[in-house]
């Protein structure tokens, strides 16, 4: 690992407590990944994320979950009963100290504990409280319960994913989680700037509706103006060729917009006659001929390995890329140049490849300098260290499930 | 005037198409100068949509989509006087942003080894296909091309489809913009603390990439391909997409535990078939999945997506309607907390548009200004910002520099 000094991440000097279960916990980890210090609170039998396959040689532990291990790169761990008298105390001591919360229970469950914004705000009115729910704090559906694929569907997005004639298809990985997650990054970021600007710290409410209805607005601002509902067509996208063709080991995707994408397209296929008619120089043309002129893509393709046609297609800039699969992705020569996985390391686990930076910053790097914490890794460092607690108080509170 | 996060910031934007321009407006509702820079000459691809086009929407404005709140100036940039006055621009900006292909910025002496020398604090965010680096940087690629490339689309779809879907959604452009805000406000903060700006080089293939950790994990760590599940989760069941009563109508559901089931099975009246046996574990309900979603379908076939996600979510099941863009602007819930906010404009009219997915108590960000028309703030950004006397501005009119 990575010797780091304290001031030389992105947002070194900021702590957040993580309280996110998966709706929410793509948020702290962008943040802990960009140097914040972020210390995930668990129950004390450990976060029910560790639960969350698949684990490391398919073995079940709660060290050897790669869903927590992957959302908990760069932080520090601690367990506390937020249920219990002294755990609610102990974590006002925590946010004393703390700049972010992130939160995602129910609206109104931190009331009933009494650490709502209202109150913790008193404590420290500089925090930002960031609150992550399915539907948000406010409106009829605000108790309705989350599911990934409740936020894709009602989003929008999935109604444009799946065969024309068949049923809706939601994305792999939790997408719906990963977007929430990522534009409560961007809101509490946001916040934090808001907080040195005007002084006071703030609570964010995010719903995951609203992010994927936002990012599905494309299709909301098209429907408005025109009246045109955009709906699902299989694979292929409003270009022609744009479309999975089939080849010899796999697919590959080609995408032609532009009219010299096309002139390059025709020559990468040998010119055949038919398709240097004038008229395909016109999308619109080529769209209402699809099947015809899918007919010669196919008749190209489909003796060829997706390695060649990349290639070739490539050296004649016509925008073809393979379909690859996850383990093709991995050992593709320009993932291994950028150094898109990173080797981390990990008690349980040893030494692994996990996926890398979303983004490459100059000066402060992404890396990830600690693995995910085993469950209660820095209780002594936190507890005694920074609320002076001993460890004899340590030994009760353990004794009494409070951490 | 409400206070905003980020007010007294300033980003020079070059960004066109979707991702660019989803990042700088996520800034601008929160309250940066977001000016947008156009030409006359090469307009946006969107304002030449024939849809449009045909509507008698001249297309004399910015892109319908992502352009609120943003000032809007054109610049020539093929002419050299244009890249003088944005490098004036640019010296008085926090921020500048583009998602061109790779060698424009070079050719026009705004690469961030130059615009460095410009102002050296600066902060500028790249976000090209395949990123700045690696062997296939130069490669053409458009949205649909990354998601198969990072291995998304091989994962998105049913198992018996013979070819992957992927959607139709250009989704990885919201995934790069949104990730984008918050590399650029990470940096923000960073040069808050330290005083260095720095360069962000965002691939869309690897933020999209970081959106599917777990699978790319269980291929690093288990060398498994995850194969593809459809609506399905790996790790229980039900969950899937019913149809529902009515022409394409579909709901999403979703029951993870065995306190959830027995909760959908009261809900739902405690049908004859929830008490088979089969159904009565977790593990047989894994093994009889097939079978189960028939029972599910045959019940939610006679209801309308919304008295499925009531009756559902009254009881506690995550359960929702698949949503298109008349369903994403008809939902009451999403009325009720304003998520919709129309928009004047002198040449389209009215303009709904999503508002800010994000709610912050004390600076929310606001719909303020809707997309600028065509060098609408040519004026304050050449006369006011830069202090060009209006003859000089008239005659860079007439000699198409400002154009």
């Amino acid at each position: 690992m990575l010797q780091t000094t304290m001031n030389d991440h992105a947002l070194s000097g900021f702590r957040v407590l993580d309280l996110a279960t998966p709706i929410g916990t793509y948020c702290p980890k962008l943040l802990a990944d960009l140097g914040a210090d972020v210390i995930k609170i668990e129950p004390p039998e450990g976060d029910p994320s560790r639960r969350i396959g698949p684990f490391k040689e398919d073995i079940p532990h709660h060290e050897r979950s790669l869903y927590f291990l992957n959302f908990n790169t760069n932080k520090r761990g601690i367990t506390l009963n937020l249920q219990t008298p002294d755990g609610k105390e102990l974590f006002q001591s925590l946010v004393r100290k703390a700049d972010i919360v992130v939160e995602t229970f129910n609206p109104g469950y931190l009331r009933s504990l009494g650490l709502d914004y209202t109150h913790l705000s008193q404590i420290n009115p500089k925090l930002i409280l960031t609150s992550i729910t399915p539907f948000g704090q406010t409106g009829p559906y605000k108790e309705y319960g989350e599911a990934d694929i409740v936020g894709f569907a009602m989003g929008g997005l999935m109604s444009m994913s799946g065969e024309a004639d068949g049923p809706p298809c939601t994305a792999p990985d939790n997408q719906a989680y990963m977007m929430t997650g990522v534009h409560a990054a961007a809101a509490t970021l946001m916040a934090l700037w808001g907080r040195e600007l005007h002084g006071s710290g703030q609570q964010i409410d995010v719903s995951m509706f609203e992010v994927l209805a936002a990012i599905s607005s494309g299709q909301l601002t098209r429907y408005t103006l025109e009246g045109e509902v955009s709906q699902r067509t299989g694979s292929h996208s409003d270009a022609t060729p744009g479309d999975n063709y089939p080849c010899k080991d796999g697919h590959v995707r080609i995408s032609i917009f532009t009219i010299r994408n096309w002139k390059n397209f025709v020559e990468w296929i040998g010119n055949p006659p038919e398709l240097l008619d004038p008229k395909f120089d016109f999308p619109k043309m080529r769209q209402m001929n699809m099947e015809y002129i899918d007919r010669f893509v196919e008749e190209f393709t489909k003796t060829r390995t997706k390695a060649e046609l990349y290639e070739s297609g490539q050296k004649m800039q016509v925008p073809v890329t393979p379909v690859s699969t996850p383990e093709e992705f991995f050992s593709n020569s320009h993932t291994i140049a950028r150094e898109f996985f990173v080797s981390a390391e990990h008690p349980e686990i040893g030494t692994f490849r996990l996926p890398g930076a979303p983004y490459k910053l100059s000066e402060t790097p992404w890396r990830v300098y600690r693995p995910a914490p085993l469950l209660g890794e820095h209780n002594v460092e936190i507890y005694q260290g920074e609320l002076e607690l001993s460890l004899e108080d340590l030994v009760i509170l353990k004794g009494n499930g409070v951490i | 005037m409400t206070k905003l996060p980020l007010e007294g910031m300033r980003v020079t934007d070059f960004c066109h198409g979707w991702a660019g321009p989803y990042m700088t407006n996520l800034l601008a509702d929160f309250g940066a100068e977001v000016i947008k820079i156009e030409s006359s000459k090469n307009p946006d691809a969107r304002r030449q949509d024939p849809e449009l086009l045909k509507k008698g929407i001249r297309g004399n404005f910015s892109l319908v989509e992502f352009s609120r709140n943003k000032k809007g100036i054109t610049l020539n940039m093929k002419h050299h006087e244009a890249v003088e006055l944005a490098k004036r621009l640019i010296k008085i900006s926090d921020v500048v942003t583009e998602n061109f292909s790779l060698r424009v910025m070079k050719s026009w002496g705004l690469d961030y080894e130059n615009i460095k020398k410009i102002k050296p604090d600066i902060i500028m965010a790249s976000l090209q296909g395949l990123g700045q680096t690696g062997p296939h940087r130069e490669y053409l690629t458009w949205g649909p091309n990354l998601m198969p490339l990072m291995g998304m689309t091989y994962e998105w779809g049913f198992p018996d489809t013979p070819r992957p879907i992927g959607t139709k959604a250009a989704y990885p452009d919201f995934i790069a913009g949104s990730h984008g805000a918050v590399a650029i406000m990470a940096a923000l903060h960073y040069r808050k603390r330290t005083g260095k700006g720095q360069y962000i080089d965002l691939a869309q293939l690897e933020a999209t990439a970081a959106c599917m950790p777990i699978v790319l994990l269980d291929y690093t760590v288990n060398g498994r391909i995850q194969e593809r599940i459809g609506n399905r989760n790996r790790y229980f069941a039900p969950q899937g997409c019913y149809r529902c009563k009515g022409d394409d109508q579909w709901c999403v559901i979703s029951i993870p535990t065995q306190e959830k089931w027995e909760r959908f099975c009261q809900a739902i009246g405690n049908l004859l078939w929830t008490k088979d046996e089969r159904f009565a574990t977790i593990l047989g309900r894994v093994k009889h999945a097939d079978r189960l979603d028939q029972f599910i379908e045959n019940w939610t076939i006679n209801l309308t997506p919304q008295e499925v996600m009531q009756t559902l979510q009254e009881a506690g099941i995550a359960a929702g309607p698949v949503y298109d863009a008349i369903g994403v602007l008809h939902d009451p819930h999403l009325k009720e907390r304003d998520f919709f906010v129309n928009l004047e404009h002198p040449d389209i009219g009215t303009v709904t548009h999503p508002n800010v997915p994000m709610k912050l108590s004390e600076t929310p960000g606001a719909l303020r200004m809707p997309i600028p028309r065509l060098g609408e703030h040519n004026d304050y950004v050449f006369g006011e910002l830069l202090g060009l006397p209006k003859e000089e501005i008239e005659r860079l009119e007439r000699d198409e520099v400002i154009v």
